[in-house]
């Protein structure tokens, strides 16, 4: 009899939580946070020996790839350097037009690095924890990313952690431009490997290969990083492989991106012109 | 301190050790592994752990107890908080009900029910979630999870078993 009570009583418990996380999300949130600073030093410390293990299984891994890898790589430093020559002269020729157009300036986003301490997730979320909070000045909304692109963006922040929604995750919304065509989209996250591209204009035309990066929209991420690449075009459902491996995701760096403020960013206009 | 005080901490402590054992696990699985569906070792761990001392040690793995490593479980995966404690509360209380049907048979039995409760703990699971997203969620990683448990079972419960086994070695002692 007390074993039911017991019963009743704690799938009550467990319902209620699930609906004050639905309408509390806030405060169920920061409470989730200040629990997972108290883990987080735990993680911290145990996942050093974890990350040894898998540093060590990747160069093994290399090892034995070395000289076909060795082989590409010569190949493409050749190719890039014909394509930093063509960058320098463009970047030249970009700060040129831009001091002629009087241009807003966009903020150079400074970050923080972090190393990833949790890559649990459940099985329905796609989170990462990573060792950097509030005290180092991570904020919910700000974007994550690694060397090649975006990772995804911070949800919960604690003091001295934080976790990240991945871009995979069911919940995650990122505004997107198609880099060549400039076609505005919605990368939106469901789980799988390859999130799919919504909001797409109906006159868009996206083929396989193509670059997908931020579009800045929305103010929440800097414009331009780079996300993925088109993967697959099939039946108007256009699914994007992000240029982030998830399986080597040892660290990320959370951009503290703001919007250039209209007093500071515009160019004062004279009294009088 | 008495030696008979002595005897109760211990034996108190010992009532803990299942709780802990799966605590720790817990973390364990949390950590940056860098595998493939990583997010599903965490629930199948818990799972796993969960079903076998509420089938072999039911007063060592009550349904408060559960029901926190549920809450743990939700705070390092990042699901819903409530999810899997509610998921784990329903899989003690089955598998605590069958204990006379499942546990003291082979070994084989005790994975046949691990089958059974897992597969009823992931729809189950499933269900919260498209409930919670008010959305038809893609279940495919229920069905990773239920499969990765079934297979992880003799895996995990080795490794329980020498927790059991150690946990006797004291009960004797006392």
């Amino acid at each position: 009899m007390a074993q039911r009570f017991a019963l009743v009583l704690l799938l009550a418990a467990a319902i209620t939580l699930l609906v004050l996380g639905k309408t509390h999300t806030d405060a169920v949130g920061r409470m989730r946070m200040a629990a997972i600073d108290v883990i987080a030093p735990v993680l911290e410390v145990m996942s050093r020996p974890v990350e040894a293990a898998r540093t060590l299984v990747a160069r093994v891994e290399n090892a034995w790839y070395l000289f076909e890898e060795n082989a590409v790589l010569r190949d493409q430093q050749r190719r890039l350097l014909h394509w930093q020559a063509i960058a320098r002269r463009l970047e030249q020729e970009n700060a040129q037009l831009r001091a002629q157009l009087n241009l807003v300036s966009v903020l150079r986003p400074n970050f923080v690095s972090a190393r990833v301490i949790g890559d649990s997730g459940g099985s329905f979320v796609q989170t990462r924890l990573i060792n950097a909070g509030e005290r180092d000045g991570v904020f919910k909304g700000q974007a994550a990313v690694n060397g090649v692109g975006l990772a995804g963006r911070v949800v919960e922040t604690g003091q001295h952690s934080a976790r990240l929604l991945l871009l995979t995750d069911l919940n995650s919304r990122v505004p997107v431009v198609v880099q060549s065509s400039r076609f505005r989209a919605v990368l939106a996250g469901d789980n799988s490997v390859r999130p799919r591209l919504i909001f797409l204009p109906a006159n868009a035309k996206v083929s396989p290969g193509e670059r997908i990066v931020t579009s800045g929209h929305g103010g929440v991420f800097p414009p331009g990083i780079p996300v993925g690449m088109v993967a697959s075009v099939a039946d108007g459902e256009v699914r994007v492989q992000p240029f982030v491996d998830w399986g080597r995701l040892e660290y990320v760096s959370v951009l503290r991106y703001q919007l250039p403020r209209p007093e500071t960013g515009r160019p004062k206009q004279e009294p009088g012109t | 301190m008495t030696d008979g005080d002595v005897g109760r901490v211990g034996l108190l402590l010992r009532g803990c050790i299942p709780t802990c054992a799966t605590a720790v696990l817990l973390i364990l699985a949390a950590l940056p592994w860098g595998l493939p569906h990583g997010g599903v070792l965490l629930p199948v761990c818990a799972m796993v752990s969960v079903y076998y001392w509420s089938l072999y040690r039911p007063e060592q793995m009550p349904l408060g107890a559960a029901f926190l490593l549920g809450i743990l479980a939700d705070l390092l995966g990042g699901e819903p908080l409530g999810t899997l404690a509610l998921v784990l509360v329903v899989v003690q209380a089955i598998a605590s009900g069958q204990q006379r049907s499942l546990a003291g048979k082979s070994f084989a039995v005790a994975w046949l029910g691990y089958m059974l409760i897992s597969a009823c703990a992931a729809i189950l699971h499933w269900i919260v979630i498209c409930v919670f997203f008010v959305e038809l969620v893609d279940p495919t990683a229920a069905v990773v999870s239920h499969a990765l448990g079934v297979v992880l079972y003799p895996i995990l419960s080795i490794l329980l078993v020498r927790v059991h086994r150690l946990m006797r070695v004291y009960d004797d002692g006392t």
